[in-house]
């Protein structure tokens, strides 16, 4: 299964990925399958799909968080699902997350300096006071003032903020892979643009390459070179970010971008009509086309055969038997 | 800063606020406040327990005859000046007694409950962390222990290894760990899944740090809810073993032992059970006193942070 | 036509904390007519939910709701009723969607019988019939299979299913008025689409008015008549759906409206955030709520509250709106 996903110099290399959860002795969930995607240095790949996709899955698997079932990801050429141990500490400086839930991500009884420094302490670099400095600097980068900040705890804060002490945790051992998983789908509108407007300046001045997952698809376009869409596990559609909302290939994508709700009362609302019934189980998903019980242009062929992903055109890969190709 | 902010506020028309408004706001926050207070109901039991601390602790010192110590001349008499509390029927001084015994009332009401959490926070954190089959083999073990009736546990380690105080405090101990354990776990669940310990985890951090760094201040508080709960309880129970004469042995006085022995002069010596009866009493009342009003205010403070 | 449904004047909430008196909602007017759709649009804070529970009084003991607030549905004066007589209201003449179907919907009952329950409660249906009516609902909002679905529980239905019931059960006893709280917020946008499309339509083949509460400009832009929008517990801007996005006045509303990420706009555009954070209700600023925040704000911002002005259908609540003369 090597698929043509374009081999670009990639910085991090996802390929065949899969996740898989027993569920009981008999049935597993399929959260992710054979997932294969390439991403260049200092390049963000953003990662959408309705909840229950995979996506998630995905990137935790990339995370090592825990190292997914089958499948490789190599970093800068170097494998990281065989890593174990001291090891595996080690590589975890040069790929770092963040998370949805700002404040749960974290720890309510410590205060932020001892959050921040911890990334420092565990990998054994520098005394208290030298850690004192770089979470000073880290905290002044991402907005936060750190003399009123540092004996503070997360209650204290709000959610943006709670947000901002998460990525400057993340980058004060100045990671190079940064996953952000959801990171400001909790955040109201106008926070969250604050926050994306940081990551952005924040990934130039650490010269970061990332991993943007998200159900929200402007935020991903917002922040993306590329987008990949995941349907129940599997990938739909890869592209530049401005050919897969301008020109979206896989009905699902079409289907995903229509009900987008946008802020115009004069938009034009093109829906593709979906057949109505309900997501598929990822326990046992259905034959072939993961999407084709609900997909309008579904044939016999879509349930007697999984779509082989293909390229299309440079860069743009589709896993569908039935393009909308206009 | 805040309180002019406040006052320009409310002058800036929305003075028709009322002040009936504000009247039941600070009925509320005056109710709040009340509750969680430390009152008298908290002052006097604390003050009662330093006493009965201080006294146990440093009962050499205070030139008290020995427990032990027979005054021929004072044989089951009542409070003098001599016996401030009186003699039982050997003639041996009550207070000093009762203050040896509560050395062995208090020793039991904290260690008991440290040794059942101790090793309930170990199973519980190993157990709500790992998941899978250790916590298998946990739940198996809690199960197994608590088919096995507590009094029988007590009776057998009294039989078996005699009336030692190590052993008074570890088979109570022993009967304090499944509830831990299971306090442990669920909390120790609670927090494993949260995102903080993610984060952990993808730096690299051990389990022995996420445990102890991220895990363990989350949940020391419903812990030590638990042990408040717990210290009066192991004081009653090793009360009741030594009235059984199960806990230590004779000539140590322990206040069960004391009001054991003065059981059978009730019409003719009454103080000589009345004495210890009331200090348990007070005590053991004091203590949940105490822990109540510690545990209105951890629940505020855990509201507060979380 | 024309007829007022909900009439809400200068309607105060305040909750009493540790710290103080939260002014969660800070005097809100609006009426609101048959057939019509009201969205009510603001960030975490701004008191849109608070108001929607203030409207059904559905508030915890907690709050304090001021003097002079007033609550009008179809003439009746809400304020001066007992909770029987509200609980005979909830229902058949106001009915309340929540944002997550699960909490809202009761584990351990079939939704056959939880919309039966209202039915027979508030229109003295008989069994039978109570679950004919169950089952056409269900079909009605459009779930699959609604014989077989009637007797199942909560948690085998899906989120949009459950949403889906919690309309059901909404609609059951035809209310006059219907609020939607963030009724779409936990659900996927191909599942959201589909619910907005559900309630629009239930508004317009029965006749109700809708209350449409909301964090997200998107779901409101193409579903609703008129929009206010709510910040620091107030109304600062409300207007025909058009007109406000079109002519905006409130500096907060053009503002929100330049920091939402758009699928039209090209990859890394630098997002136009309004920066800072929401006024603390407790010690709220003085003058215009919005003023710390607002990059045309001068000096007599801070010194007053500004009232609600402008033309009959199109009110904002600013000294300076944009794009209009101010008489001087």
């Amino acid at each position: 299964m090597n698929a043509p996903t374009g081999k670009i110099d990639a910085f991090l290399s996802i390929e065949n990925l899969t996740v898989e959860y027993p569920l009981s002795r008999k049935a597993k969930v399929h959260a992710v399958t054979d997932f294969t995607a390439h991403v260049r240095r200092g390049e963000t790949l953003g990662l959408v799909g309705e909840s229950g996709c995979g996506k998630s899955s995905a990137a935790r698997a990339v995370m090592q968080l825990p190292r997914p079932t089958r499948g490789s990801v190599r970093l800068d050429g170097k494998e990281l699902t065989g890593l174990k141990g001291r090891e595996l500490q080690a590589a975890r400086r040069r790929f770092q997350m963040i998370f949805q839930d700002p404040i749960a991500s974290l720890n309510p009884r410590q205060t932020i300096r001892d959050i921040v420094a911890a990334p420092l302490e565990i990998a054994g670099i520098g005394t208290r006071a030298e850690h004192a400095a770089r979470v000073a600097e880290m905290l002044d980068l991402v907005g936060i003032n750190p003399d009123q900040a540092m004996e503070r705890r997360p209650h204290e804060f709000s959610g943006g903020q709670c947000q901002r002490i998460s990525i400057a945790r993340a980058l004060i051992l100045k990671p190079e892979l940064l996953v952000c998983d959801e990171a400001v789908s909790a955040l109201d509108v106008s926070v969250q643009a604050q926050v994306l407007n940081l990551l952005e300046r924040l990934k130039g001045e650490f010269g970061l390459t990332m991993l943007f997952i998200s159900h929200d698809l402007a935020v991903v376009k917002h922040v993306s070179d590329r987008v990949a869409v995941m349907y129940l596990g599997k990938l739909c559609e890869l592209a530049p970010a401005e050919t897969i909302y301008r020109h979206p290939v896989h009905p699902y994508t079409r289907t995903l971008l229509a009900a987008v709700p946008e802020p115009d009362p004069e938009a034009l609302r093109d829906r593709v009509e979906l057949i109505p019934g309900e997501l598929p189980s990822p326990v046992n998903p259905p034959s072939g086309c993961p999407f084709r019980t609900r997909c309008p242009y579904a044939t016999e062929r879509c349930a007697a055969e999984v779509p082989e992903i293909r390229e299309i055109a440079p860069g743009h890969t589709i896993a569908c038997h039935h393009p909308l190709l206009n | 800063m805040a309180d002019i902010s406040h006052s320009n506020a409310a002058s800036a028309g929305a003075a028709n606020a009322g002040t009936e408004v504000q009247d039941k706001h600070a009925a509320a926050i005056a109710l709040h406040k009340r509750r969680t207070r430390f009152g008298l109901l908290f002052w006097i039991p604390l003050g009662w327990l330093i006493i009965v601390a201080v006294a146990a602790i440093g009962a050499p010192f205070w030139g008290l005859p020995a427990p032990d110590e027979i005054d021929w001349a004072y044989l089951q008499s009542p409070p003098s000046e001599a016996h401030w509390l009186g003699t039982d029927v050997l003639g041996r001084d009550l207070l000093s007694r009762i203050i040896w015994g509560a050395r062995v009332s208090l020793t039991v009401g904290f260690a008991a409950p440290a040794i059942g959490v101790g090793a309930g926070l170990i199973l519980g954190m190993a157990a709500g962390y790992y998941r899978g089959w250790v916590d298998e083999v946990v739940g198996i073990a809690i199960d197994s222990w608590l088919a096995i009736p507590g009094l029988v546990v007590l009776l057998l380690f009294a039989v078996i290894f005699g009336g030692s105080l190590f052993m008074v405090c570890f088979s109570l101990g022993l009967l304090f760990i499944p509830t831990a354990a299971r306090i442990t776990r669920a909390a120790t669940l609670n927090y494993a899944g949260r995102e903080f310990v993610l984060a952990a985890r993808a730096l690299g951090a051990s389990d022995f740090r996420i445990l102890s760094k991220e895990v363990f201040p989350n949940i020391i508080w419903p812990l030590i809810a638990f042990i408040l709960i717990d210290i009066p309880i192991a004081i009653v129970i090793e009360g009741s073993l030594s009235f059984l004469g199960l806990s230590v042995k004779a000539p140590t006085p322990s206040w069960g032992g004391i009001i054991a022995e003065g059981r059978e002069h009730l019409s003719t010596a009454p103080w000589i059970s009345l004495y210890p009866t009331l200090v348990m009493f007070v005590t053991v009342l004091s203590f949940n006193l105490v822990g109540d009003a510690i545990r209105r205010r951890l629940a505020d403070v855990r509201e507060g942070a979380i | 036509m024309g007829e007022t449904i909900l009439e809400v004047t200068n309607q105060r909430t305040a909750f009493a904390t540790g710290r103080g008196l939260l002014q969660a909602v800070d005097g809100v007017s609006f009426t609101l007519e048959r057939g019509k759709i009201l969205g009510v649009v603001g960030e975490s804070g701004s008191g849109k939910s608070v108001l929607s529970r203030s409207i059904m009084r559905l508030l915890p003991g907690t709050a304090v709701t001021g003097p002079g607030s007033r609550v009008v549905l179809n003439g009746q004066d809400l304020m001066q009723m007992s909770e029987g007589e509200l609980r005979r209201l909830r229902g058949p003449q106001m009915a309340i969607v929540f944002q997550d179907p699960m909490t809202a919907l009761n584990p351990v009952l079939t939704i056959g019988k939880q919309i039966s329950e209202v039915l027979t409660f508030h229109l003295k249906m008989g069994k039978r019939d109570a679950r004919r009516k169950a089952v056409e609902l269900l079909r009605a909002v459009g779930l699959p299979q609604p014989d077989v679905r009637v007797d199942q529980y909560p948690h085998q239905l899906s989120g949009g299913m459950r949403q889906r019931v919690a309309i059901a059960i909404a609609i059951a006893c035809e209310p006059d008025l219907l609020i939607a709280d963030e009724p779409t917020t936990a659900l996927d946008v191909t599942v959201q689409a589909e619910i907005l499309d559900l309630l629009q339509r239930m508004v317009r083949e029965r006749n109700m008015a809708m209350v449409l509460i909301t964090h997200d400009m998107g779901v409101v832009a193409g579903r609703c008549d008129e929009v206010a929008v709510m910040y620091a517990g107030r109304i600062v801007e409300k207007a025909p759906v058009t007109e406000l996005f079109r002519n905006t006045a409130m500096p907060y509303t053009a503002a929100l409206f330049a920091s939402i990420p758009r699928v039209t706009d090209p990859p890394h555009r630098k997002l136009d955030a309004i920066e800072g954070r929401p006024p603390d209700l407790i010690n709220p600023p003085p003058g215009c709520p919005f003023a710390p925040r607002c990059r045309f704000a001068e000096e007599a911002c801070r010194r007053t509250v500004p009232e609600l002005e402008g033309t009959a259908t199109h009110q904002w609540a600013c000294i300076k709106p944009l794009n209009r003369e101010v008489a001087a």
